[in-house]
């Protein structure tokens, strides 16, 4: 049987246990929030994608049944739909939109720097096909084993380390002009 | 810098994307939607409602499963047990007569 754990909240979210609900939310925000904004480039747009998936959760919280599958696993596909959902109904934002401010604390040229390389990094990914892109962000950004990572986008292994390889062919020749700050 | 980047090398750079935050505002929002929908009066939310009351803390199939169980115990029972004049163990019938005086006629003046 699988131990999940996960299992013990979902059942007390469901039942009406608002401090499940935040510790739930505590958990796999980050993780959920990391996701969407590699995905779609965008910041609100990230935070909507995040909000409806948690609304889903809450309406399906009551009915989860424990065994089936690894809840953050069948979570982070619920995300990963809501953003290829956003992917289709819209165009990515310009990339400005996802500069971040430069940290005063490195010096501005520096900072300059890691802002640009910032930019180029998102923009290579935001370019990538979206099964590559999620590939790649489930199992560098979220940490995913591959089997885990099969199992969000819903494929073989097989079929996700061609994903991944082709997207790392294609980051590293849109990348190779950079050096890493 | 070399003309083929080395996965390593490629970890390093992504590493350097910016970290990504949630915000204060998009956690309220999302406790504000776990709220409403907890506040929904579906049948569902009623059926937890009620079962929290009389069964707290346990999962629904607790008292769903309890509930069940006494269901059938009452249909096995109801289909079994037979009804009306059970048949002594030893084989005697008890014969009643309705025109017999009757024994519990105690008070009798005759």
């Amino acid at each position: 049987m699988l131990i999940d754990p996960d299992a013990e909240l979902v059942a007390r979210a469901g039942r009406g246990d608002r401090g499940a609900a935040q510790a739930l939310m505590t958990r796999h925000l980050p993780k959920m929030m990391m996701l969407a904004r590699r995905m779609l480039s965008d910041q609100a747009e990230a935070e909507d994608a995040v909000q409806d998936a948690f609304t889903r959760l809450w309406t399906h919280a009551a009915k989860w049944q424990p065994g089936k599958a690894k809840f953050a696993t069948w979570l982070y596909r619920v995300t990963l739909n809501q953003c290829y959902d956003r992917l289709r109904r819209k165009q990515t934002a310009p990339i400005d939109d996802a500069l971040d401010v430069p940290d005063p604390a490195i010096g501005p040229q520096k900072a300059l720097e890691r802002v640009e390389l910032s930019a180029a990094i998102e923009e290579a990914l935001s370019d990538l096909p979206e099964r590559q892109r999620a590939a790649i962000v489930l199992c560098h950004y979220q940490e995913c084993g591959n089997i885990e990572a099969a199992e969000i986008l819903g494929i073989s292994v097989e079929a996700l380390e061609s994903l991944l390889a082709r997207g790392r062919r294609t980051l590293k020749t849109r990348l190779k002009h950079l050096r890493d700050g | 810098m070399t003309a083929e980047m080395n996965d390593e090398r490629l970890a390093a750079l992504l590493n350097a994307a910016p970290h990504v935050e949630a915000s204060a505002d998009l956690r309220d929002r999302i406790l504000q939607s776990y709220d409403a929908i907890m506040a929904r009066p579906t049948l569902r939310n009623i059926i937890v409602q009620v079962s929290n009351v009389i069964w707290p803390g346990v999962p629904m199939w607790q008292p769903g499963a309890a509930l069940a169980a006494s269901l059938m115990i009452g249909v096995v029972a109801g289909h079994f047990v037979p009804y009306g004049n059970v048949p002594s163990s030893s084989g005697d019938e008890t014969v009643f007569s309705l025109n017999g005086p009757s024994m519990l006629d105690l008070g009798s003046e005759d």
